[in-house]
């Protein structure tokens, strides 16, 4: 997505006061030790007494502190989750937004899986390219995953799940609102045909949880090992990842080996998922060096690119004038790239 | 060693990038670090090298490449 100008980015992350650490769950029996070594996190927050939809409101009240925004001022409230929000058939965006105060935005939920949050940021951008009297727009996500409903450690292949909330006001860097980061490109591609991958040969005639109380993203895996491979997973994404990496540099003017292009970030996956999945596309693509972030986070549902944004915001990785492509990949499959930079140097 | 061992150090060779030389009958699953993503990768790798049915949960970390050879030999057996 080729920005007409490049916006302004505020981005924050909340996480909850406990963590439990890798050698304590495999003590605990929550996962075998080969399994953890694959993974590679050291720890993972646990948000026992905060729901998702209180999360996202406390990263967003900082942001918009720290990005000197009114929340009267926003026009989109944009809130994307991978598991339960804490009640059923009701909306967390709206929650979400009437918390804040952001009386005058349209409180919109993405069901995006993983990749939610990136996407949140590509249609805020949107909003406020084609709507000049637009006021800024808030992404947040926010996901927990708890027992009975979701085990962290072993619900799904290739990541432990680790409960967040992140915010990112989008702006045009117009009036008093924060830069912490300038977004100069986005680019998103998808894979519609990898649905199946979390899906299996399941029908759709299920209530929800009726394929089991506790959600086991392993199990439509499995099928699909089974009947195409792993090594077609890797195929598509070693395509996709090259594509949106390859988008979204031209359309932000940089060379892959740019020099002041100085990180490609990872997502927040386990190591070997990393290894297999989306170094190989992207070591490929731009000798940028590789950060990953997510070592003690764990992979945080929706918001993975937007805790990384907001760990390139709050920290001095970047130096002004420096950029950063970070990438993102979702259930589904959709995958995006984003290119940041820090502001105050040319 | 047996034809069965060489086939499925084989698997585990072209299929994992294992090295011949670390593959040994008392090798365990967690000295060739498998984990459980590859574990099921595996059985399927079993099914269509042996025609055997495994499921992963069957290959604790500490089963060795004999353990996991005689299980493939006993469903064989089974299946004839």
């Amino acid at each position: 997505m080729r920005l007409a100008a490049p916006l302004g980015l505020t981005a924050g992350l909340w996480y909850p006061p406990t963590r439990q650490s890798t050698e304590d769950a495999i003590a605990a029996g929550h996962v075998d030790t080969r399994t953890a070594r694959a993974l590679g996190y050291t720890e993972l927050p646990v948000s026992e007494d905060t729901a998702p939809p209180d999360m996202a409101v406390a990263a967003a009240q900082a942001v918009l502190a720290h990005g000197r925004c009114d929340p009267l001022e926003l026009s989109l409230v944009l809130h994307a989750c991978v598991h339960h929000q804490g009640h059923d058939a009701w909306s967390a965006p709206h929650y979400i937004a009437h918390r804040l105060g952001a009386d005058r935005a349209t409180p919109i939920g993405l069901l995006q899986q993983c990749n939610g949050g990136a996407i949140g940021i590509e249609l805020a951008a949107t909003r406020l390219q084609g709507d000049p009297d637009a006021g800024p727009a808030l992404v947040t996500t926010a996901d927990r995953f708890l027992l009975p409903s979701w085990d962290r450690w072993l619900t799904d292949y290739g990541m432990a799940a680790g409960d967040a909330g992140t915010a990112v006001l989008v702006h045009r860097r117009e009036g008093p609102h924060h830069t912490d980061l300038v977004l100069h490109a986005l680019a998103t591609t998808a894979a519609a045909e990898l649905e199946v991958m979390h899906r299996g040969d399941d029908g759709l005639d299920a209530t929800p949880l009726g394929h089991g109380p506790m959600i086991d993203v392993r199990r439509p895996k499995k099928v699909f090992v089974r009947d195409q491979g792993i090594d077609v997973f890797h195929k598509i994404a070693y395509e996709k990842v090259t594509a949106v990496v390859a988008e979204s540099l031209a359309d932000a003017g940089l060379a892959p080996d740019d020099p002041r292009l100085r990180y490609a970030v990872l997502p927040r996956l386990g190591v070997k998922a990393l290894e297999q999945a989306y170094i190989p596309p992207l070591a490929d693509s731009t000798p940028a060096e590789l950060l990953d972030l997510g070592r003690t986070s764990g992979h945080v549902g929706a918001g993975d690119l937007n805790a990384n944004l907001a760990d390139l915001a709050s920290g001095d990785l970047l130096e002004p004038g420096q950029y950063a492509l970070v990438l993102n990949g979702g259930g589904g499959f959709t995958f995006t790239a984003a290119i940041v930079s820090r502001p105050g140097a040319r | 060693m047996s034809s069965m061992h060489e086939r499925f150090a084989a698997i585990l060779v072209e299929k994992f990038g294992l090295g011949a030389d670390e593959i040994s009958p008392t090798s365990t699953l967690e000295d060739l670090e498998m984990d459980s993503l590859a574990l099921v990768e595996l059985v399927v790798s079993v099914q269509k090298e042996f025609g055997v049915v495994i499921d992963d949960s069957e290959l604790p970390g500490d089963a060795t490449v004999a353990d996991v050879i005689a299980l493939i030999g006993a469903r064989q057996q089974e299946a004839a």
